[in-house]
């Protein structure tokens, strides 16, 4: 072996006081943000044991899991993937506009705050809330369902375009327009084919989430399967509840596992 | 002989107090091939951008560029008709500038967006006389086989090639080139600046900053050289000799204004012993 130390030990590199100070108080407001949280959670972590005989009694009630009706499960799975690929759909096609005019590299600041803003209440809004709110508009049904995706996903789906816009090189865009190309010309050809990918992706990535929302906007009558979960939670029928479940994990970790691969092609 | 080029005092501040551009003047006319040499930060892009319509010159100057006897901005406004006067000028950049993942033919199809309805370019509409205009385009700098591969699977010189093809569908008159050859290699370089040099023995003016003098030497009649954003030469470029370069730039920045080591170049001029010339082990 070759001795690699034959003269003095070099020097470690020391970690500077600022530093350490600095993450010494990252913890302490971390840690205080925990406390404080404490009391407006109502944490109480000895339910969980005080409370166990009651939820092991709970859980056992799901068991074995009734596919009895699993022809109508299915049926409304399948709608519910509809809503999903509708309001997914349409967030899509709004959002390529929404994208460009959010992004500070495109339009002036008169433009991207104000459209920025719009999008941020888009977003900010659970699809819980504007399903009800749709409900209320266009009656029960899946269509309320769609129309609450829609909204929400267009606020997340313009905001990532966007970032994607943001990021893109200028040089090919100023290429285009020194061929005389007019300013949407120059997005065609010089902003979209390098955000394309990062776009499907993302898209692909918010209709995974969507599938899993749109079970959920159906609890509050948006229509689906999520209809079917709330009726047989509330009437106790827990193994109908176990049954609607299973369907629901199946379906979601099919598409997951779909549209990761979709993905990795995209790119 | 009538006038391509005419810039008249042009001034350019960026953000920065010093001045990219003072009080520059410079005609160059039809048919003429001249190169635009300095160092880096001299002002050469500065300059090309600013006659090819990309970038507006200092508001409050008398700053005025006239391409083909239109004006293509006074004063920092840049005119109405920018797109279509920009169309009429073909702009080689250094990095080439293609949209990397889209198709060779599609990117040289580019250069004729600028003289087509707007509603065709917006569609993808591109006229099959453009098509095929495209495709000799390329097949002139030798890339046509390309047509259907991506941009950025070419190599450096290739890419530059294809972005000459581009230029060339715009069917320009004038052709801009902003230090076309400074990212590739020998070969490719010579390639790329042949293929100008034969457009411009075809008629086409042809104004092309470089970075190493020997080029322009080679390649080009007359040379307008520029310091911190000031014309310092501006006349044939045989009469730029080493110690003329010597007198504009120093001797330091003027050995490094040379790609090829020459023996007959004077060596006496350099008093800084730690600067060698290449030339010492050729």
């Amino acid at each position: 072996m070759v001795a690699i130390t034959h003269t003095a030990l070099p020097e470690l590199p020391k970690r500077s006081a600022k530093r350490s100070l600095f993450h010494l108080i990252a913890w302490g407001v971390v840690i205080a943000l925990l406390a404080l949280s404490w009391e407006g959670a109502e944490m109480r972590p000895s339910a969980i044991w005080t409370d166990a005989d009651n939820m092991a009694q709970f859980a056992s009630e799901f068991f074995p899991p009734n596919f009895k009706d699993l022809d109508f499960y299915i049926k409304e799975m399948i709608i519910t993937l509809q809503i999903a690929v509708w309001g997914t759909a349409l967030a899509i096609v709004v959002s390529i506009p929404l994208g460009i005019l959010c992004s500070e590299n495109m339009v002036p600041w008169w433009v991207y705050q104000p459209v920025r803003r719009v999008m941020d209440a888009a977003r900010a809004i659970n699809e819980m809330v504007f399903a009800m709110l749709f409900v209320v508009a266009v009656g029960l049904g899946p269509f309320a369902g769609v129309l609450a995706l829609f909204v929400h996903t267009t606020g997340v789906l313009a905001k990532l375009f966007s970032e994607a816009v943001e990021a893109i090189e200028p040089s090919p865009v100023e290429g285009i327009r020194a061929t005389g190309a007019s300013p949407v010309q120059e997005i065609i050809y010089g902003v979209i084919p390098q955000v394309l990918p990062l776009w499907i992706s993302y898209s692909l990535y918010r209709f995974e989430s969507n599938v899993r929302s749109a079970s959920v906007v159906g609890m509050v009558g948006a229509g689906g399967i999520g209809v079917i979960l709330w009726e047989s939670i509330r009437g106790f029928q827990f193994p109908e509840t176990a049954a609607v479940m299973i369907v629901i994990i199946a379906t979601v970790t099919l598409l997951d596992l779909l549209s990761q691969q979709l993905r990795k092609w995209a790119i | 002989m009538t006038v391509a080029i005419n810039v008249t005092q042009v001034s350019k501040h960026f953000r920065s107090d010093k001045a990219a551009l003072s009080d520059v003047s410079l005609t160059v006319n039809k048919g003429e091939m001249v190169a635009l040499i300095g160092a880096s930060g001299s002002g050469k892009s500065t300059l090309l951008r600013v006659i090819a319509g990309l970038l507006k010159t200092d508001k409050a100057s008398s700053a005025k560029v006239d391409v083909l006897g239109k004006t293509l901005q006074a004063s920092g406004q840049l005119a109405k008709d920018v797109r279509q006067q920009r169309a009429q000028v073909g702009f080689i950049f250094q990095q080439f500038n293609l949209v990397n993942r889209l198709s060779v033919l599609l990117n040289t199809l580019m250069g004729s967006l600028g003289r087509i309805p707007k509603w065709r370019g917006l569609l993808g509409l591109f006229y099959t006389a453009d098509k095929h205009l495209a495709m000799q385009a390329l097949q002139r700098v030798g890339m046509e086989h390309t047509a259907t591969q991506r941009a950025s699977t070419l190599s450096g010189g290739q890419q530059q090639r294809v972005a000459i093809a581009r230029a060339l569908v715009q069917k320009p008159s004038i052709v801009l080139a902003d230090e076309p050859i400074a990212s590739l290699d020998p070969e490719s370089a010579r390639k790329v600046m042949d293929a100008l040099a034969d457009l411009n023995k075809e008629g086409m003016t042809v104004l092309v900053s470089l970075h190493q003098v020997d080029y322009a030497i080679r390649y080009c009649k007359r040379t307008v050289a520029l310091k911190d954003g000031v014309v310092v030469y501006d006349g044939p470029s045989s009469e730029l000799t080493p110690e003329k370069l010597d007198k504009l730039y120093g001797a330091t920045s003027a050995s490094e204004m040379y790609a090829f080591p020459s023996n007959d170049r004077s060596t006496s001029v350099s008093t800084d012993n730690t600067v060698q010339p290449l030339a010492a082990n050729a």
